[in-house]
This record gives C-alpha cells, structure tokens and sequence, in this order.
C-alpha cells in the first residue's frame, strides 16, 4: 500500500550515509539508509542481522563508528540521544516501574521543563490518542502486552520527537494482536505524519505499516 | 511437602530450643531487669538519650561516608574489566577483618594525623562498611535493564537526569536496606569506639559494657540494652518502610561492557585502584608496625609474643590468647554450623519449621553488648552458673553466627532439586536413604563452609567476649585491647603481631567458605 508521496520533490528525512556500526568484537555497513518526512519506512532483516543496533545509533544509545547520521539535512553524528530529538519505541514497553501510566508518558515534557499539570494534561490526551483514555492513574503493571506498548508510544511521542523509530514493537504479542495493532499505530503516525523507521524480522507486519519497505541486506549495496 | 524423613519434620525442635534458651530467656532477663525502679530511672533520664543522640548522629555520619565512597564503587563493579573479581574481593575485607583489628590498622596508618574522636571513628565505621554498600547495591545496579536508561534518554533526559529519575528509583530499595544496615552497625558499634573514640563518641553499647564490668549496676546496663533495642526497632523499621515495593523487573545481571569514552574508563579505572588503594593501606601499615621499632626494624614483637612477660595476665602470654580463641572459634563452628544447617533445613518441612528458619534470623538485630548481658544475667550466676565451664563464649558467638549461618545455607537449601529425592525414592531408596543420597553431599559441602564462616565470626568478635570471657581466659581481640591499654612501645607491637595472625586467620577463613559457597551456589 504504498502512498504517492505528498509535495513533488519529497523532503529527506531520517538519513544514514556510510554508516558503520557495531563494536570491537562485531561490525556492519557501511550503511546508507534514506527516508522521506512524513512517510514511514519499514527495515526487514532476521533477527540479529543489526537492525536493532542500527536503529540504536540512529538514536545516539550506540556510537557510530564512522559515517553519518543526518535529520532534515542536519548532521547528528555528534549530538547527545538527548539532543537529537528522535523517538523509540523498544521491543519491551520499559515502562518506568515507579512512575504510572500518565508519569510516564509525561516523563519526555517534564524532562523539557514543561510543568507537571500541563504535562499531565498533554499525557492524558495523549492517552486519548492512543485509545486508552482514563488510564493516567494506572499502574504500568496493570496493563496488558498490547496496552503496555501504547502507552510506549504516546510516551515517545509526547515530547513531539522529529522522527520515531519503532524497534520490534509488537514481537511480544500474539500474531492477532500484532497485526492488528501495526496497522492502528500506523494509523496513528500517519495522522500526525511523522518521519518512522520500523525494524521487523515479520513481512506481514512490515506492510501493514509502512510506505516503504527496504531489505536490511540491501542497505549496503548502495 | 514430603521433602524430609519423618524424624527430621521435627528437627525445628533444635534451633526452636536454642533460640528460646539462648535469646528469649536473656531478654526477658534484660526487660525484667530493667523494669526496676532504679534502672527505670536510667532509661527516662536525659543522660541516656543525650548518648543516644550522640550515638545517632555519629552512625548518621558513618552511614553518609560510607555511601559517599561505597556508592561509586558499587558502580565499577557493575563492569566487565580485568581485576574486577579481584577489586570486589578486596572490597569485602574491611568487613569481615575483626573490628579491634581494624581500629588498630587505620592508627598505625594514619598514627599522629588520625585525632580520636568523631573523626577517626567514623572513618573506621566507613572503611568496614563500604564493603556492604558496594555488595548491596552493586548486585542491584548490575540487574537493571539498561533499556530503562536509553527510554529516558531518547526521551530528552541528560545522563544526570536518567541517573536521578530512573537508576536512583531502582537503587532506591537497596540503597535503604544497606544504610539500615550500616546505621545499626555503626549504632551499636563497641570495639572501634572504644580504641578510637572520646567522650563525644560514646555509644549504649559501650555504656552497656561500662555499667557492667566497671560500675557493676545490671540493671542500669539493662536499662540501657532496652533503650539501644528501641531504637534499633525503630531503624528497622524505617528502613523497612524505605524498601519500598516497586518491583523493576531484574534481568540477569549482566556485567557491563568497559565505557567507550577514554575518560569514562580512566574514572572506572582510577575508582576500582584507589579504592584498592584505601584497603590495603591500612593493612599493609598494621603488619610494618608489627616488625618497626623505634631503631628500626625488628622481629623482636613476634619473638616475644610466646613470652608470658608480654602478656596482660600473669598466666598467659599474648600466644596463649590464640590458643583460646582457636578453642572458642572451633566449639562456635561445630554449634553453630548444625543449629544453622537445622534452622536452614526447616525451611523443607512443615510451616512452623519455615517460621523457625525466619526466626534464627533475629539475633542479627540483637547488639553484641545486649546477647553478653542477657547470657550474663542468665547463664552467669546461680542457679545457672556456666562460666566455668568456657561455654558462655562460644554460645553468644554461636548466636552472633547463626543468623549469618542460616542467610548463607538458605540460598543452598532453596537450589536443592527436589526432583533428585523422587528419583533416590523411586529406585527404591527409604526416605532417609532418599534424603541423604539426594541432599547430603550439598549439604556437607555446606555444613563445612557455615562452620568456617561461624568460626571466622568468633575468631574477631569483641563485643560478647568482653562481658563473658574471664580475666584470665581472654580472647585475642580481647587481649590486643588490653595491650593496647598498656604504656610503651612493645605492647602497640604486639598488638599488631597479635593482630596480623588475627586478620590472617580469619581472612583465610572467610576465602574458604567463599570457595566452598562458590561450589554449592550459596
């Protein structure tokens, strides 16, 4: 299903030029990966092929070991995971334990400086958006799988990131639940187009959300 | 559960008995006394608070300190470097080193610079105690999910930010189990407050031991035991309270890999070698005193310890100490070893067995000074009098043991596979041939290392063996102290020589139940 592209010349989004990752003991790329803004690119690869630390250094959680990694034409290579603006959303929900639901999803405004009741006021709608209105005053252990991750995505989404990028969200859940969940959230990212990097070892998934899907393996050929 | 024999359902019996002669009956000695009209008195009066406080605050200090230096390093501990097991090891010897040992060992390294007093005894108390923090809080810190930490951060958080909001939280239950600890340690501490302390260090304890064996007034002492018991309750229960119930989700812990940043590692680097650093000094320095004299140096501190003339009895020199310490230390292991092997085993049978096991836990939260003066007042005189019969020692120090006998033998008796029993029964074995087949040889291994870490207690502990041991009879931290007590320079000397074989024995001690716990999964 894939979109014809919004504006006649489509703005890169998330990109990676040359892009080694790895450590000491293990390396791949170079890499050259390319997205558009607003559209949501789905990575496919068995499992340990890499996606997972790609993404991480997309992020800035790993170091690049060489290359580049640019947002909207600007080079983050350098910038703290704090400072580059870019959402994730883990395999496990990693929920904060001591914090509830509406805590958490807070916890990206707070860390802005945005005050605890506007902060919560966001979080709530939020909440709404991901279809679990009421649940601020939840325990995160009173959620189920897929619930859990919901409230992972508002919570990265809270903090408005410039580009999200989703790491095996739904492999915890059962097939049903996978699918039919991808193709909500999809949903979800699309009404607020934003830039999306899916990593998935599961074809069916990659469609059900994403506007591009590229093969892990063909990253380096470019 | 059918795990045990029938005749061994009613082992709890054992460790039920010895508890209930041993720590209830002195209590209730200690409570009776001390509900005098007299010793009432001691209780309310401001004299025993204004100590109380005193002593609060200096453990409030230690307790500060040793998080200060003890926090940092739990935190190396939670990478993977070469020297790691080694750093860890080294970081545990304050502890279980005998306390009189250590006061000496910090005065012979800093001499002249350490002033007695609050200063000199708070280092002490946080130079023992670091040890705890970094084994407490360093297991904890090495299960949490890293995942937690890179959510945060890509959530906006700075480094700093991610350790107050997130890692901060998780250690948070830790982190107040330990400062419980290192408070109620540093509270009822005795040995290191006597040798390095003035009158703005006093504590109960050693106002216990005071009223005792100099003012002869029990049922002040008692008074005073009643008082250090309130509080340590309260502490307790704070602490409790503290360890909240947020449960992370622990994930295997998983050693970190070395940072990738040049400084990180030289910070990791620099944290592990000081911290090295500041262990071995002071033991390095205890065994220069023992063989430096004023022209020099000189084995003439060891050669002399065999000689009575050098003791502090008429009967014994430094040397006969040991021999009667090695005697306690021996009766301490075998007593304690199958009173706690028992207790540990309880827990397999019925439900008031699994109580029993939680309940030999509780001497741990009894001081030193109180376990001495509750078997003095009913042990001690008739129509109880066991003080000739040398056995007044090793049971206090079999109860300070038990406690540490039992939370080292649990974790082996939980990893017991019950599925070897069914096999042992289905081959036809009776049940106590079942039982001994499926569970002995661990339990052996087990029996053996508990015996040598109660043995390790008894070999250091002060507190007790000041009230109970007899003049003429006394311990080796017994005796250090007493030499120390004496002017010149030979008695310092001998303490350190008297001290060196001390801190070897038990240190070798400690490093075979470590290798024995290794192999049971203990």
């Amino acid at each position: 299903m894939n979109r014809e592209p919004g504006p006649p010349e489509p703005e890169e989004g998330l990109a990676a030029h040359d892009l080694v990752i790895g450590n000491r003991f293990w390396q791949a790329g170079p890499l050259n990966v390319r997205t558009t803004t607003g559209q949501i690119t789905a990575i496919l690869g068995p499992s340990g092929c890499g996606k997972s630390t790609l993404l991480a250094t997309l992020a800035g959680i790993e170091p690049a070991l060489s290359g580049q990694v640019m947002l909207h034409g600007i080079d983050l290579t350098d910038v703290p995971v704090h400072h580059r603006g870019i959402g994730m959303v883990f395999q496990e929900p990693l929920l904060f334990p001591h914090l509830n639901v509406g805590a958490n999803v807070a916890y990206g405004l707070r860390r802005q400086g945005v005050n605890k009741s506007v902060a919560a006021q966001h979080a709530a709608e939020l909440l709404d958006w991901v279809g679990l209105p009421g649940f601020a005053d939840r325990a995160t252990d009173s959620l189920s799988g897929g619930q859990a991750q919901r409230v992972a995505l508002a919570r990265a989404m809270a903090p408005s990131p410039r580009a999200l990028l989703l790491d095996e969200p739904f492999s915890a859940l059962d097939t049903d639940l996978r699918l039919r969940l991808a193709g909500e959230v999809a949903e979800l990212l699309r009404s607020r187009s934003i830039t999306a990097i899916h990593v998935t070892h599961d074809l069916a998934e990659a469609h059900a959300m994403a506007d591009v899907v590229e093969q892990f393996g063909d990253l380096t050929a470019r | 559960m059918t795990v045990l024999p029938r005749w061994m359902r009613v082992l709890w019996i054992a460790p039920a008995g010895f508890i209930v002669a041993f720590v209830a009956v002195p209590l209730w000695q200690i409570a009776a006394n001390a509900l005098h009209d007299d010793a009432l008195q001691t209780l309310l009066s401001g004299s025993t608070w204004h100590v109380a406080a005193l002593a609060a605050a200096q453990a409030l200090l230690s307790t500060v300190l040793a998080m200060a230096v003890g926090l940092p390093l739990a935190a190396v501990t939670c990478y993977r470097f070469p020297g790691r097991a080694l750093t860890r090891a080294l970081l545990t010897i304050p502890f279980v080193m005998p306390t009189v040992v250590v006061a000496l060992a910090l005065r012979s390294m800093l001499g002249g610079a350490l002033p007695t007093g609050i200063v000199a005894v708070v280092i002490a108390h946080a130079w023992i105690n670091v040890a705890v923090v970094v084994r407490v809080v360093g297991s904890q810190w090495a299960r949490m999910d890293l995942g937690y930490l890179h959510a945060a951060r890509c959530l906006g958080a700075s480094r700093l930010q991610g350790f107050r909001t997130i890692t901060v939280p998780f250690l948070r239950p830790a982190i107040a189990s330990a400062a419980t600890v290192v408070f109620i340690f540093c509270f009822t501490s005795l040995g290191i407050v006597l040798l390095l302390g003035d009158q703005h260090t006093k504590t109960l304890e050693e106002q216990i031991l005071r009223q005792t064996s100099v003012l002869l007034d029990l049922p002040a002492a008692s008074a005073l035991a009643l008082a250090q018991l309130l509080v340590v309750s309260v502490a307790l229960i704070l602490g409790a309270r503290a360890i909240s119930t947020t449960t992370y989700r622990p994930t295997t812990a998983a050693l970190r890999p070395l940072p990738a940043s040049t400084g990180g590692r030289v910070a990791l680097f620099s944290c592990a070698g000081l911290g090295a650093i500041g262990v071995l000094a002071p033991v390095i320095s205890l065994v220069i005193a023992s063989v430096s004299s004023a022209h020099g140096m000189t084995w003439q501190w060891w050669a002399t310890l065999n000689s009575v003339d050098a003791g502090t009895t008429r009967i014994g020199s430094p040397i006969a100490a040991l021999g009667i310490s090695i005697q306690y230390a021996l009766i301490t292991g075998v007593l304690a070893s199958i009173i706690g092997v028992i207790a540990a085993i309880s827990l397999l049978g019925p439900r008031i067995g699994r109580w029993i096991a939680g309940v030999s836990i509780l001497p741990l939260g009894i001081s030193a000074a109180t376990l001495g003066l509750g078997l003095l007042l009913a042990y001690a005189r008739p129509p109880i009098d066991l003080r000739g019969t040398g056995l007044l020692v090793p049971l206090a120090h079999s109860l300070v043991a038990v406690p540490l006998v039992v939370a080292v033998v649990i974790p082996a008796v939980r990893s017991l596979d019950g599925r070897r029993l069914g096999v042992a029964r289905s081959l036809g074995a009776a049940p106590t041939r079942a039982f001994v087949t499926a569970y002995g040889p661990t339990l052996a291994v087990v029996m053996v290392a508990a015996g040598g870490l109660a043995a390790a207690v008894s070999l250091g502990e002060f507190g007790a063996a000041s009230f109970l041991a007899r003049p003429g009879t006394p311990t080796v931290p017994l005796q250090i102290v007493r030499l120390l007590g004496k002017p010149g320079e030979q008695p310092l000397a001998a303490a350190a020589a008297l001290s060196v074989i001390l801190a070897a024995l038990t240190l070798t001690l400690v490093l075979l139940v470590d290798r024995l716990g290794r192999r049971v999964g203990a």
